[in-house]
């Protein structure tokens, strides 16, 4: 064996690290913007309330056309394509926003409105937890064993060969970690570092992940918003960016797990599809977002289904009693058919993939082992689950907070709103459920998942403990001024 | 009662605000004195402070020696064989992320003979998570009687028989 020498001195990166994270970020949010304006629903948003989304879009879409060059039309995945896919929803954005620009309407006179400046506090504290998470990204490199042993990998697979069909996953001989996962997280990151040239060891992705959080919280705002009104939603997302789990823990913004990712996917597509108002292009924005959470882990699949489950019957609860704005079937069919597309696309991907180290749950699967065992472990489940739930480290008590809120504004869980919400929030949780109940170390399995469970969920909850919040505060409100 | 069921809500609230943004700033403060510390590094010396120069140089020479599209034989210390499609060792995992793009291939006990498993030149054993790598270079013969040469070794010098 040859001594071992000193490692060779690079050229201090630091700063030109950092401008790549930022264009990674960039590389998806300004195209998202350029199709959130082609989409009526979320043009009308004020900038925060849009960018959430913007930036989730942006990677499906990005992500999503350039899987399908690659898959269908063996589309080499370089600069040249990546440059083309990124910069046509830029320009039919700007194109979209100049057509519809007025002349400015001659001002009238109105009520001076002050700008609350416990509302500007709060945005700076959230602002100032969330700086947290990216110094760190952009300053350490990674060390989760997650974004190490399946996403990363997958996306250096991906870029080296420029191909999502890689050969070191189709062909056996390759040791590859779940090499049948959805890879849209593994080649948005690709995409980042080819698009910025990276190096070896520089990670220019760590941003693209971190940004995950900051569209969580705006999603959040805006769902949060449409359900209780400006001071719930701002308390809420408030309270929403402080559990240290979502910055610093296992799946949070500092990882390269995809858990985060898959909970802005599936949060935004709840939002859009069960709080806001039922129009075609909502329901294709949100079948858009869905498709994202189907592309990014194999939980997006069952979330998908069941957040179209739930839309359906809004939309036959809307239909036995019609009203303006009721939910249509072309409302459904727009939601749908991103979903059903992309999971025609992922089986086409997986057919010439070879599984191999996977412990292929459903594969193994028998509905008698899990009905039994649902019910037979739960002493095992339920304190293990709560354990982890009220973990003072990662969540500081939230979920105390959580349960206190809603047991004081349950009145709100009357709204049909707030009741599909929460079923959409306890989806991951039955999810979770049905693995541990067949598991062959469930205790293991749920200190690894649980908490990335409830990561999953945590939009629409946020939306239920936001209309628990507004019912509390206009009870006080009212009363304060009946006494007064 | 609902009141005061209210009331209560949202001084636990404010009770939480009040521990968690503290917490909150902390943690960013933290991070950014580290990322400070470390502004002006290079990925390498980066690298070095988190896994241990000596680790961070060991996978340096490894890079070195292997080619990115030549694979490699994978294996952890005292463990030559896989049991089973599961085994999954973290120190192992650990390794072949700092050596991607470059292909793994593992050892498991019962695999038939393999044309090109027998072509593959380098061998890293994964000690422990963190610990040093060792790379050791197996001795390259012909391809094995009814195999084609591996695509790897088709720009090396030809092959001598084997013994």
């Amino acid at each position: 064996m040859a001594e071992i020498t000193e490692t060779p001195e690079a050229e201090p990166v630091t700063a030109a690290s950092v401008a790549a994270n930022l264009g990674g970020v960039a590389l998806f949010a300004l195209p998202g913007l350029g199709f959130a304006e082609l989409l009526a629903p979320l043009r009308r948003l004020s900038l925060p309330r849009r960018l959430g989304y913007a930036y989730l879009l942006g990677v499906v879409g990005i992500g999503g056309i350039l899987f399908l060059a690659s898959h269908l039309f063996g589309v080499p995945l370089r600069r040249p394509a990546i440059a083309v896919v990124a910069v046509v929803p830029v320009v039919l954005g700007l194109v979209g926003w100049a057509r519809r620009r007025r002349p400015a309407p001659a001002p009238h006179p109105g009520p001076y409105r002050r700008r609350n400046p416990w509302q500007t506090l709060a945005a700076l504290a959230i602002a100032a937890v969330c700086l947290g998470p990216l110094a760190s990204a952009l300053a350490a490199p990674l060390a989760d064993w997650d974004g190490r042993m399946t996403w990363g990998s997958l996306a250096s697979y991906i870029r080296h060969e420029g191909t999502v069909d890689a050969s070191v996953l189709r062909d056996d001989h390759w040791w590859v970690i779940h090499p049948r996962y959805p890879p849209l997280l593994p080649l948005a990151q690709a995409v980042a570092q080819e698009t910025f040239g990276a190096g070896e060891d520089e990670q220019d992705f760590r941003a693209f992940y971190a940004a995950f959080l900051v569209a969580l919280l705006f999603v959040v705002l805006d769902g949060t918003r449409r359900a209780a009104g400006p001071v719930a939603a701002i308390l809420t997302t408030l309270c929403a960016a402080l559990p240290p789990f979502f910055s610093y823990g296992g799946g949070g913004a500092t990882s390269a797990y995809s858990d985060l990712a898959l909970a802005g996917f599936y949060g935004a597509g709840t939002v859009l599809l069960l709080v806001a108002q039922p129009s075609p292009a909502s329901g294709f924005a949100a079948g858009c977002l869905l498709a994202g959470a189907v592309l990014t882990k194999n939980e997006g699949a069952p979330l998908a289904v069941a957040a179209l489950l739930l839309a359906a019957v809004r939309l036959l609860r809307r239909r036995s009693r019609p009203a303006t704005g009721s939910p249509g079937v072309a409302w459904f069919g727009a939601a749908a058919a991103p979903v059903l597309i992309v999971f025609a696309m992922l089986a086409s991907w997986r057919v010439a993939i070879p599984n191999r180290a996977d412990e292929d749950y459903l594969g193994a699967l028998h509905l008698t082992d899990l009905f039994r065992g649902a019910v037979t472990r739960l002493p095992v489940i339920v304190p293990e689950a709560l354990r982890w739930t009220f973990r003072w480290s990662d969540w500081l008590g939230f979920w105390i907070l959580f349960l206190a809120v809603l047991l004081a504004g349950w009145p709100a869980l009357r709204r049909p709103l707030a009741r599909r919400m929460l079923l959409a929030g306890l989806v991951p949780a039955v999810i979770g459920w049905a693995a541990y109940a067949v598991s062959t170390r469930v205790t293991d399995l749920i200190g690894e998942t649980w908490e990335r469970f409830l990561l999953q969920g945590f939009v629409p909850l946020t939306v239920v403990f936001a209309a628990a919040l507004g019912h509390g505060l206009r009870r006080m409100r009212g009363r304060i001024l009946r006494e007064s | 009662m609902r009141t005061w069921l209210a009331r209560g809500a949202l001084a636990l609230m404010a009770l939480y605000l009040l521990i968690a943004i503290p917490v909150g700033l902390r943690n960013t403060f933290l991070r950014l004195r580290a990322a400070v510390r470390t502004a002006g590094l290079p990925p390498g010396a980066v690298r070095a402070r988190v896994f241990g120069p000596a680790y961070v140089a060991a996978v340096e020479q490894i890079r070195r020696a292997i080619p990115e599209d030549e694979p490699y034989l994978l294996s952890e210390a005292g463990k030559p064989y896989l049991a089973s499609e599961l085994d999954q060792p973290a120190a192992m995992l650990w390794v072949r992320f700092d050596l991607l793009p470059r292909r793994a291939m593992v050892l498991r006990q019962g695999l038939p003979p393999d044309c090109w498993r027998q072509q593959v030149r380098w061998l890293v054993v994964a000690t422990a998570p963190g610990r040093p790598p060792v790379l050791l270079q197996r001795p390259l013969t012909a391809p094995p009687p009814g195999c084609p040469p591996a695509p790897w070794l088709r720009s090396l010098k030809p092959l001598r028989p084997s013994p």
